[in-house]
């Protein structure tokens, strides 16, 4: 185990490495002139290149790069990475409330096949799946913050709007429309992994030996589901993480989509590419972390 | 016609199975409810402008009114007419969608296909095609659009780069369950070269494969596009439905449902048609999965 956790780890840090140095890359082609940006009317090619020499723009370019992580990484939360934490907190929210809605569609699905939770669960979760995710927001937040009121209307750290209480309730709509929209795309894997384990022979074998419905599904059906549920997790952060990079920017300014929304309207492409890898970091990390688990669900995996 | 003769017999049977497959297409309820929803979203977009025709001009004594007899679906912040508005928002999205979708698709069926039937590419394509999986489909999006300068094109080319791999990954796993069925072998062992295996046993075979592969690369085109135009580096405002739920967001302090709810369901009713067709079709030509299944 040790082993394959080392092996995985090792292949993580490398394609770190390389997506870090294209990044550094697009930086160099794209991120402009900082002589250029800083200097505006007041440009003379002697400033700019003091300008350049302080920041270290006349290095050779692997030292450039070096200097780059040193000083992201330096930065710490008051930095790039100060958008990692409101990010991570909406992904598990969300991906966690959207994995369990799936597990419980998938279950009633594949329990009660062709009855009418079947048909209403399967057509709901696909009906989801086809709105935007950024319009489910925008819904929602039309109902309950402005028709309703029963959620606040500025964001957290705005005036009228301080405290924990509040600070939580912003996270609901969110965190709700990244649920709803990924619920049909698991709860489909999901209900083939169900429906096989319902019709396999373990499963005939603990009802044949008299085990109550309950017990087959908590301990054989759920059981059995683990394993397809962490590879379709694996698979599905990409149109996670994309979701919430666009739904940040209507709800939180401080994760990583609401520091690239920003970016982008102030052109400032270095800083958007610094919070790019930051979201790369965020991915490699959590496919290690499935990959780690998968491997302490199944055996099989880190024998190979 | 000689019953004797192998191809004519098979011909026959073909088109006996091919009227057999229309049958079938034509007596599912769904997909005349597909084709009916398609149809309408279409002449929606491309006919509802030439019949409905509003003035597009500002006019700032009609503002965000709602749904009345003079504007059936209300106005926007500038007092246009938001039904014309959302016909005209549907043309991109349409268009955008269906030429990436197709795009995504042809790429994934040759990455697939030449996976599956060349033993040296397999390794190759799979490990570019997973690479390309663990990215959010996002950001190539806002890397391309945004140092490298705004273009429909680029764009759509952009999106299929980046949803080519799943269905790459689908037909690769048909296909390698269809060469070693022994029909395959057997049309190998009596001399048929490999592009004869792929068109008349593998591609034929794996029909069923790329109509779901459409209908979900289809889906996944429309909504990163919309995605991306929301971020604001998708597709040109004014008129698409994206960016008519984003800045109508901006102001949704006012209650203007009409505004947000419209562009949102049309992104839903074009999707949905779009696998009420496919998945009809796939029925239709594969019985075994008519009893039921995933919709």
């Amino acid at each position: 185990m040790s082993a394959y956790v080392a092996r995985r780890f090792g292949q993580a840090v490398l394609t770190l490495i390389v997506v870090s140095m294209v990044i550094f890359l697009l930086m160099k082609l794209y991120g402009g002139d900082p002589g250029v940006i800083l200097l505006g009317r007041s440009y003379t090619p002697a400033k700019a290149h003091a300008i350049d020499v302080a920041l270290g723009m006349t290095l050779p370019w692997p030292m450039q790069y070096l200097r780059w992580l040193r000083l992201l990484f330096a930065g710490g939360l008051s930095g790039a990475f100060g958008t990692l934490p409101a990010s991570l907190l909406l992904l598990v929210l969300g991906g966690g409330i959207g994995l369990a809605l799936a597990v419980g569609a998938a279950s009633v699905q594949a329990r009660f096949p062709h009855s009418w939770a079947d048909r209403v669960t399967s057509a709901l979760s696909l009906i989801f799946y086809t709105f935007p995710s950024f319009w489910v927001a925008g819904l929602l937040s039309l109902w309950f913050v402005f028709e309703l009121g029963w959620l606040p209307m500025v964001p957290p750290g705005m005036p009228g709007n301080t405290g924990f209480g509040s600070w939580a309730l912003t996270l609901v709509i969110p965190v709700l429309s990244l649920a709803l929209t990924s619920v049909a795309a698991w709860s489909l894997h999901l209900r083939v992994a169900f429906d096989e384990a319902f019709a396999s022979d373990y499963v005939r074998t603990a009802r044949a030996k008299g085990l109550p419905e309950r017990a087959v599904v908590r301990r054989h059906v759920l059981r059995n589901g683990l394993l397809p549920l962490l590879s379709i997790l694996g698979m599905s952060y990409p149109v996670l993480l994309s979701n919430l990079i666009v739904l940040e920017p209507y709800f939180t300014q401080s994760g990583i989509g609401g520091a690239i929304f920003a970016a982008i309207g102030m052109r400032a492409y270095g800083s958007m590419l610094d919070v790019v890898l930051v979201l790369g970091i965020l991915v490699i990390g959590a496919n290690l972390l499935t990959d780690i688990a998968i491997a302490c669900v199944d055996p099989r995996v880190r024998f190979s | 016609m000689h019953l004797d003769d192998p191809d004519a017999l098979e011909a026959a049977a073909l088109a006996f199975g091919a009227t057999r497959s229309w049958h079938r297409l034509l007596r599912q309820e769904l997909f005349w409810l597909g084709v009916a929803l398609l149809l309408f979203v279409l002449l929606f977009a491309f006919a509802g402008p030439e019949v409905y025709h509003r003035s597009q001009d500002y006019n700032v004594a009609a503002f965000l009114m709602p749904p009345s007899a003079r504007y059936p679906l209300g106005t926007d912040a500038l007092g246009r007419d938001n039904l014309y508005e959302l016909m005209l928002g549907g043309r991109l999205p349409i268009l955008t969608g269906f030429a990436t979708a197709i795009g995504a698709t042809l790429l994934g069926l040759w990455a697939g296909l030449s996976a599956a039937l060349s033993r040296s590419l397999e390794g190759p394509v799979l490990r570019v095609a997973d690479a390309i999986l663990s990215i959010p489909q996002v950001v190539p999006i806002i890397i391309v659009e945004s140092l490298l300068g705004a273009n429909v094109y680029v764009l759509m080319g952009i999106v299929a780069l980046t949803l080519w791999p799943s269905t790459a990954r689908l037909i690769w796993t048909r296909a390698i369950v269809v060469r070693e069925q022994p029909y395959v072998e057997a049309a190998r062992a009596s001399g048929a070269g490999r592009l004869r295996i792929l068109l008349r046993h593998v591609l034929p075979n794996s029909f069923d494969t790329v109509l779901t592969c459409f209908a979900t690369q289809f889906a996944s085109a429309v909504l990163f596009i919309a995605l991306a135009t929301a971020l604001g580096v998708g597709l040109p405002p004014p008129w698409n439905w994206a960016t008519m739920i984003s800045t109508s967001l901006g102001y949704a302090g006012n209650h203007d449902w009409w505004l947000v709810a419209p562009p949102g369901l049309m992104f839903s009713l074009l999707i949905v048609s779009v696998f009420l067709v496919t998945d009809a079709v796939r029925r239709a030509w594969n019985p075994r999965a008519l009893g039921g299944g995933a919709p």
